[in-house]
C-alpha cells in the first residue's frame, strides 16, 4: 500500500474541523479526555494558552456532567469540539439531572456569582465563564442537557501570531 | 456514632451503610453485628457511606477491615466513599488505603463495582476529520484511557502502536472524500476492542484484506513502507476485516497481559 497520504495539508488549515467523542459516565475518562481536546485544538492551531485554558473548560464540564447529569453508570457524556479559524465551539452533553440540577446550572451560567469563602464547591463554572467567550444551556426534549461554549482567540494572541509569522518569513 | 442502611436503588446486590459522627471502639459490637446481618442476608457489596463521619478510632477501623474480609471471602467487596481530606489523610497513615478503595461518591463507587464484577465492557465513541494530524492525540487518549483503567504500561503502549497504524491507515487508504472516521473502543478487565471504520475504495478495501489473510509481511526487504499490519498482528490477539458498501470496518481484539 503505497498511495499518497489523503490529507497532507498543513495543520490547522482546515477552515471546520469537527471531532466528537462519546464515552462512559465515569470520571476516570475525564483526564486523558481534557488532554485529547487541548491536543487537537492545537493541531487546528491554537495556542498553548488557549489548549491550556480549553483543558480546563473541558474538565469542568464533563465533571460537572458526570456528576450532576449523567448520573446512571450505564449513560454516557457526549464531547463536541468544531473548529473555524478563529474560534471553538465546545459542547458537552449529558443525559439530563434533576431539575434542581439543571436549575443550579441555568443559575451557575446565566447569573453567575462566585460562592461565599467558605463554600467548597460553586466555583467552576464562574472559572468556564472566564475563560470563554460565550456559555449557553439548551435542554432537549428527553431532558439531555447541552452546554455550549464558544471560545474564541484572544486579540492579542491573534496579533502576536502573526508577529511571529512575519518575523518567521524575515528569517 | 449513627448507622442506617439501605439497598441500593443501582443494584440490590449492594448495601448503602450511612455512618454519622465518631466512629468509637465502644461502636464495634453493634457495628459487626450489622455487618453479620447483612453477610446473612446474602448481600456482599458494601458502600460504607462517611460524608458525616468525623472521626474513626483504630479498633473500629479494625472491624471494618474484619468486615472486608468476611466479604471478599464471599467474593465481595466493601469500599468507602465520602471521607473528607482530613479524615482520609489520618486513614492513609494508618495504612487503610491498602485495604479500603476510598471514592469520592457513590457514582464513582459503582463504576468500579460493574468494572470488576460485572465484567460489561465501557465503550467510547470518536469521530475526526480524516486528517493524519489528529492521530496522535487519538492514539494517546486512547492508551490514556487504558491506563486509567489498570492495563500495565506496556500494554497502553501496544494499544497506543495499534490505534496509530490502523487510524493512519483509514485516513491514508480511505476514500479522500470521506467526511470522517470513526473510531471505537470497547475496554472491559480483561480485553481491548477497537473498531476502526472509514470509507474506502473497493479495490483499497479489497488490497488490505488480502494483506491480512495472506498471514506474512507484504513489504519486500527494500521497502521502507508496508509493516504496519504485520506488526499489529503480532502485538494483537485477532483482526477482522469486513467491507460494504458503507464502508470498511476493521476490529482488532487484544487481550489484556496481566489479566
Amino acid at each position: 500500500m503505497d498511495s499518497q497520504p489523503q490529507s497532507s495539508s498543513p495543520a490547522g488549515a482546515n477552515s471546520h474541523a469537527a471531532y466528537s467523542v462519546n464515552l462512559p459516565s465515569d470520571l476516570e475518562y475525564i483526564p486523558p479526555l481534557r488532554q485529547f481536546v487541548a491536543e487537537i485544538a492545537r493541531v487546528e492551531g491554537f495556542s498553548k494558552k488557549f489548549c491550556f485554558r480549553t483543558e480546563i473548560i473541558v474538565d469542568e464540564l464533563v465533571t460537572n456532567g458526570i456528576l450532576h447529569g449523567s448520573q446512571d453508570v450505564h449513560s454516557s457524556v457526549t464531547v463536541s469540539a468544531k473548529f473555524e479559524a478563529g474560534s471553538m465551539n465546545l459542547s458537552v452533553q449529558d443525559q439530563g439531572g434533576t431539575r434542581l440540577n439543571l436549575e443550579n446550572l441555568k443559575r451557575a451560567v446565566y447569573s453567575p456569582k462566585p460562592p461565599s469563602s467558605d463554600k467548597k464547591k460553586g466555583r467552576g463554572l464562574v472559572i468556564v465563564q472566564m475563560l470563554s467567550s460565550e456559555v449557553k444551556i439548551d435542554v432537549g426534549e428527553s431532558g439531555q442537557t447541552q452546554v455550549h461554549v464558544v471560545k474564541t482567540k484572544d486579540p492579542d494572541e491573534t496579533q502576536a501570531q502573526r508577529e511571529k509569522l512575519l518575523y518567521e518569513s524575515d528569517l | 456514632m449513627r448507622i442506617s442502611q439501605q439497598v441500593s436503588r443501582h443494584d440490590e446486590r449492594i448495601i448503602l451503610l450511612h455512618f454519622d459522627g465518631d466512629l468509637n471502639a465502644s461502636d464495634c459490637e453493634a457495628t459487626s453485628k450489622i455487618f453479620q446481618e447483612i453477610i446473612d442476608s446474602k448481600k456482599y457489596f458494601i458502600v460504607a457511606l462517611m460524608e458525616n463521619v468525623t472521626f474513626v478510632s483504630s479498633p473500629f477501623l479494625g472491624e471494618l477491615m474484619g468486615c472486608k474480609l468476611r466479604l471478599v471471602e464471599k467474593g465481595g467487596n466493601m469500599v468507602v466513599v465520602g471521607l473528607n481530606y482530613d479524615l482520609r489523610e489520618r486513614l492513609i497513615q494508618m495504612g487503610a488505603d491498602k485495604i479500603f478503595q476510598f471514592y469520592p461518591d457513590t457514582h464513582t463507587a459503582y463504576n468500579h463495582y460493574h468494572w470488576e464484577y460485572t465484567q460489561s465492557a465501557q465503550v467510547v465513541s470518536i469521530t475526526l476529520p480524516p486528517k493524519l494530524q489528529s492521530v496522535p492525540a487519538v492514539r494517546r487518549f486512547i492508551a490514556g484511557i487504558a491506563k486509567q483503567k489498570g492495563y500495565t504500561a506496556r500494554d497502553s503502549f501496544r494499544i497506543e502502536t495499534i490505534v496509530d497504524e490502523i487510524a493512519n491507515n483509514a485516513i491514508e487508504h480511505g476514500d479522500s472524500s470521506q467526511p470522517e472516521i470513526s473510531v471505537e473502543l470497547r475496554i472491559d478487565r480483561k480485553k481491548f476492542e477497537l473498531l476502526v471504520r472509514n470509507k474506502t475504495l473497493m479495490d483499497k478495501a479489497n488490497q488490505l484484506k488480502c494483506v491480512l489473510e495472506a498471514n506474512k509481511e507484504t513489504a519486500q526487504t527494500g521497502d521502507t513502507r508496508g509493516r504496519g499490519l504485520a506488526l499489529v498482528k503480532l502485538i494483537s490477539n485477532s483482526i477482522n476485516v469486513s467491507i460494504d458498501k458503507s464502508g470498511t470496518e476493521v476490529k482488532i481484539t487484544k487481550m489484556r497481559e496481566d489479566s
